[in-house]
């Protein structure tokens, strides 16, 4: 169970003399298993929600536990350190979560498609490149909650095919929060979804229902 | 694998050594490459620095009775780059390796230390290897205790570790300390047991000097190496207790700034 209770984020403006309430009071439940669509208009604060999910940042106040392992926002390249090489970055990982390095890379390799590249700093790549790279390896770490960002767009067409079997079809059983502008992948695969606006999340009872306040705003 | 993080005491250790152990491997190719020199750069550079500054100090002063200038040098100049460099290294290294938080297992306290591990390891074994080199060439002796010069480096590294974190973390909290920290860390300079050896200062000024723990713990670490061939003053007790303590007050510091880091 991952549980965020009376989350509240603000970030400092005007050189730290006052600030701005980013998350205002964010409380959400997500179970085992479960699919979650979090929507939102641009800088409605789900990037943020996503960092405080993902431990990168801290609330100013309120709880977040969670007993489930959470992946880093998939796609999302920009976790890769640019001076690396793709290889690096596979390696730096398997040592991190304690994985198989020979299995991850074979999965990398097959995966992305990268080939030589792979040998390459990610600084070079493009950023369809690294979010392949990005999701691939994470793959190859059993995660129980996979956060996916928007970001995962920007892959062509047979690698959003290959995510879709790897992620929505193989990891099924997992739970999933996927944060994102467009309906189309929140309609396709959440059971619950939630809106957020102005620093305010609704949990609401249907995806559906969602979609239509979101449309509305 | 499922990759669990609420875990016990033991196999919260285990995780940070693991990462830590990643964290160390990932900033020697960052910062070193694998082109050129590569990772011999870790003990070149530093090397390099030593030895100019003792063929500098030798051409300008000679030594004291028996002790050759470059000989003192070779001895005390690297207690010098633990808390020099290693400031350099650890100051703002959260923000730029944010990023890395990413991974959840990776904790800003474990990129620090890694940092620290790699800079303070790299400057002993440097020392190892021109100590070694110096006793072949006739520059340096054998230690005349082995046992407590290397307590004494022990209590260098125990301070500086204490001093980067410090200087990190006020540097996290402060522009001003950030944009300065240069400055203290040249005028600090006088006060590192180096450049002011405990025996040229008459009392009662000495026992000031010692209060600063750096200062005994350098004094420390000459005592095993020239053993009666130089007057040494330390309190191990006081360096003990004060290391400690400042020790403590770092990893607090140390918290309250990680926590600011990540509110922003």
């Amino acid at each position: 169970m991952l549980e965020l209770i009376n989350v509240c984020k603000t970030y400092p403006i005007h050189h730290g003399k006052s600030e701005r309430l980013i998350l205002n009071n964010i409380n959400l439940c997500i179970q085992r298993g479960e699919k979650w669509g979090i929507l939102g208009r641009n800088g409605a604060g789900k990037s943020t929600l996503i960092r405080l999910i993902n431990g990168v940042e801290v609330p100013k106040s309120g709880t977040i536990t969670s007993d489930m392992s959470i992946s880093w926002p998939l796609a999302l390249g920009s976790t890769f350190q640019g001076s690396l090489t793709g290889r690096d970055n596979v390696k730096l990982v398997s040592r991190i979560y304690n994985v198989d390095f020979n299995k991850t890379m074979a999965l990398v390799e097959d995966f992305t498609e990268l080939g030589a590249y792979l040998n390459e700093p990610v600084k070079s790549y493009s950023s369809g490149m690294s979010s392949r790279l990005a999701f691939a390896i994470s793959m190859s770490v059993e995660f129980d909650c996979f956060l996916i960002d928007e970001g995962m767009s920007v892959g062509d067409h047979r690698f959003h095919q290959k995510c879709d079997i790897e992620l929505f079809e193989k990891r099924g059983d997992r739970a999933m929060i996927i944060v994102a502008h467009q309906v189309d992948l929140i309609r396709a695969h959440c059971d619950h979804a939630a809106v957020l606006d102005k620093g305010h999340l609704t949990v609401c009872d249907s995806v559906d229902e969602a979609i239509q306040i979101y449309e509305g705003l | 694998m499922i990759a669990k993080y609420r875990s016990s005491f033991f196999e919260q250790f285990r995780i940070q050594r693991r990462v830590i152990w990643a964290l160390i491997l990932r900033e020697m190719i960052t910062r070193f490459g694998r082109e050129g020199l590569g990772i011999i750069w870790m003990i070149a550079e530093p090397a390099m620095f030593i030895v100019g500054v003792m063929v500098i100090f030798s051409l300008l002063h000679s030594g004291e009775a028996g002790n050759s200038v470059a000989e003192y040098l070779a001895v005390s100049y690297p207690t010098l780059l633990l808390w020099r460099n290693g400031t350099g290294r650890v100051t703002k290294a959260i923000e730029v390796n944010m990023a890395l938080l990413h991974y959840r297992p990776v904790r800003p306290m474990d990129i620090i230390y890694s940092r620290i591990i790699l800079e303070f390891a790299g400057t002993t074994a440097t020392f190892l290897f021109l100590y070694l080199i110096f006793i072949a060439i006739g520059v340096c002796q054998l230690p005349a205790d082995l046992y407590t010069m290397l307590i004494g480096w022990l209590m260098v590294v125990w301070f500086c570790f204490a001093f980067v974190l410090t200087m990190a973390a006020l540097a996290e909290l402060s522009d001003t300390i950030e944009r300065s920290s240069h400055i203290i860390l040249y005028l600090m300079l006088p006060f590192s047991g180096v450049f002011l050896a405990a025996h040229l200062v008459p009392q009662p000024y000495r026992d000031y000097l010692l209060l600063f723990p750096l200062v005994d713990c350098v004094e420390w670490f000459h005592a095993g190496y020239y053993g009666v061939r130089m007057e040494t003053y330390y309190y191990p007790e006081y360096t003990i207790i004060a290391n400690l303590a400042f020790t403590l007050f770092a990893l607090a510091l140390t918290n309250i700034s990680i926590k600011r880091v990540q509110s922003i």
